[in-house]
């Protein structure tokens, strides 16, 4: 039997009602932790009176960052693939993780005992092609049986477009009144979802008139009696539909998901559209996911060899920087190398040199971006973006962390720029600020380290050294001792490098262990790697996923069932 | 308009980061009888 997640989002208006958003499949599971939401009794049910032994979850690697589940207990996070496993001993579960990239779900042959569970998209079912991706057709089915069940709507089309919204003009206040929304689902949201705010009749005919055939224009509704420590949320129910009767069972608890920020008391505008910064407080989702490769924010000031300071915007190809060759740093941009790098304080100390190095590559894109503050001893402070790679001292070695991935037990490397003398400086706090920054990718060789300067002053004494390489995207579990190690990229070939080997992609390990049970992962796509000849499989002390292996082209892992 | 009043505005960690919850008992009848609902539809205009 097959069956299909299915998410539907709601919003609850000033009246107590609620209004229907959306509907979604290929979704992520949000919750960290999936027991706490799980209808166990319902799912039981369908599976005895379907005699199910076997389950084939079909799972995808898509998921939301920064997330704080509140029903989550001691940290203990376990997606739904460990659930499952865990739960439902005496079943088959058998996974095949689909990369969202792709959209490709694999066919998988149903049998009278089988519950197939799909959690990826797929473009020939009836739901997803119909229902989740088209917000034209499932806006209208919800307008046709109560008009009052969506927010009031506008949306041009020949047979499915309908206008609920009229002249009226929602009052909220100074917030946003108005959404301008997609038809069709998108990865990057920069732009989309818009709220707006209309004050006028006249506003709001210009900007019905500019609604294009592929935008749904909707009222924003904003609840002030319903938000979660000031912060929006909207409502989740996901269910499992399922069989060729259609039918359902309501899988998940229905859940609220707050935005990120909470709403001020001003709201900032660009003419009527809400500013960059403002984003995280209104939308879910609200600006691109992927940007591994970029460095820089663009007020960092990098010292030339010629000992002035520049931001990335007036650095050019073969431009000579100040560099550092540290102690035993490969020459390398591999990340597992970088990641690997571990030395000891007095060898990096003593045993670095100064030096320059040139300018290979620059690249720049303007985006939504959220920018990490770091304020440490001595009243020093730095900025950048989360992905750029800062030499650092943790547990007793120095080596590079991702600037986002810096622990406040963290000490920074920072060197005097006056006599080149290493110092450590402890974290003192941290603050985040979201903003639209240019931001850079910087290729320097053949040295691969360049100087940035501290920004709290004016007549900045202190440099970071940074890496120019990607963080880890690729990750492998190693047990034991139970660590996460940065892996080659997809796909591995050869030996398995350790007894207990899993190699998953995100930018943190922390990502990894979410993908444990494909929960909320931060992921361009699963890699994986085939378990050992040989393991018995005994249980370590801790909850691991089952033996997978990797598919010729990583597209996918398959459980090979060796357990 | 153009205004910039929150520009500035810096976050902490907790700040910036969305919060997932069960809803409450009320709610969740409410919702798990809208979504049974929405099903309905669906079958109805495909099935039926």
């Amino acid at each position: 039997m097959r069956s299909v997640l299915t998410a539907v989002d709601y919003i609850k208006d000033i009246d107590g009602s609620f209004k229907v958003l959306e509907l979604n499949t290929g979704l992520s599971i949000i919750p960290r932790t999936i027991e706490p939401y799980f209808n166990k009794v319902d799912f039981d049910n369908l599976l005895s009176q379907n005699n199910i032994t076997t389950i084939d979850f079909i799972g995808l690697s898509l998921g939301f960052e920064d997330i704080n589940d509140l029903e989550v207990i001691n940290g203990q996070n376990e997606g739904m693939v460990a659930f499952l496993k865990r739960t439902y001993p005496n079943l088959e579960i058998n996974i095949i993780l689909v990369s969202p990239s792709g959209w490709v779900t694999p066919i998988l042959n149903d049998s009278p005992n089988k519950l197939i569970i799909r959690q990826s998209y797929d473009s020939s079912a009836l739901i997803d092609e119909t229902y989740a991706k088209d917000n034209f057709e499932f806006l209208k089915l919800l307008y046709d049986n109560d008009i009052n069940s969506i927010p009031k709507t506008y949306f041009n089309h020949p047979t499915l477009g309908f206008d609920s919204i009229g002249t009226n003009i929602r009052d909220n206040g100074n917030y946003p009144n108005f959404i301008i929304k997609q038809r069709y689902p998108i990865t990057n949201y920069e732009i989309y979802p818009k709220p707006v705010k209309i004050t006028t009749q006249q506003e709001l005919t210009d900007l019905k008139n500019s609604i294009s055939n592929d935008l749904i224009l909707q009222e924003y509704i904003i609840n002030f009696n319903d938000l979660e420590n000031g912060k929006l949320k909207t409502y989740r129910t996901i269910g499992l539909i399922y069989g060729s009767n259609i039918d359902s069972v309501n899988l998940f608890e229905p859940f609220i998901h707050t935005n990120p920020c909470s709403i001020d008391l001003d709201v900032d505008y660009y003419d009527n559209e809400i500013q960059v910064w403002e984003r995280p407080k209104y939308i879910q989702k609200y600006k691109t996911r992927h940007i591994l490769t970029y460095n820089s924010d663009s007020s960092n000031l990098i010292i030339k060899s010629d000992g002035s300071l520049v931001t990335p915007d007036n650095l050019s190809i073969n431009d000579s920087i100040k560099s550092v060759n540290l102690f035993n740093l490969p020459d390398t941009d591999d990340p597992r190398k970088i990641f690997l790098y571990k030395e000891l304080q007095d060898n990096v100390f003593s045993g670095s040199t100064f030096s320059n190095t040139t300018i290979e590559s620059i690249s720049n894109i303007s985006m939504g971006v959220w920018i990490r503050n770091l304020f440490l001893d001595g009243g020093l402070k730095f900025s950048d973006v989360g992905h750029s790679l800062v030499l650092i001292l943790r547990d007793g070695f120095i080596k590079f962390s991702s600037f986002q991935n810096i622990e406040l037990t963290d000490q920074i490397v920072v060197v005097d720029n006056t006599n080149n003398q290493f110092i450590l400086k402890g974290i003192i706090s941290e603050s985040f600020i979201f903003t639209k920054e240019k931001i850079f990718t910087i290729d320097v060789e053949d040295i691969d380290t360049y100087l940035t300067m501290e920004e709290s002053t004016t007549t900045p004494k202190y440099f970071i050294i940074q890496h120019n390489g990607a963080p880890c995207s690729c990750w492998e579990f190693l047990f034991p001792p139970a660590t996460w190690t940065c892996s080659e990229q997809c796909p591995t070939e050869g030996p398995p490098l350790h007894p207990f080997v899993y190699v998953r992609t995100g930018v943190n390990n922390e990502d990894c262990w979410a993908l444990f049970g494909m929960g909320t992962v931060q992921c361009d796509r699963p890699c994986c790697k085939e378990a050992p000849e040989g393991w018995d499989g005994s249980d370590p002390p801790i909850q691991l996923p089952p033996p997978i292996q990797l598919d010729p082209l990583c597209n996918h892992c398959i459980d090979s069932g060796k357990q | 308009m153009n205004t910039e009043i929150n520009k500035n505005r810096t976050y902490t960690k907790e700040e910036k980061t969305a919060v997932v919850k069960k809803t409450n008992q009320s709610d969740k009848v409410t919702l798990n009888t809208i979504f049974n609902q929405i099903v309905q539809k669906i079958k109805d205009k495909h099935l039926n």
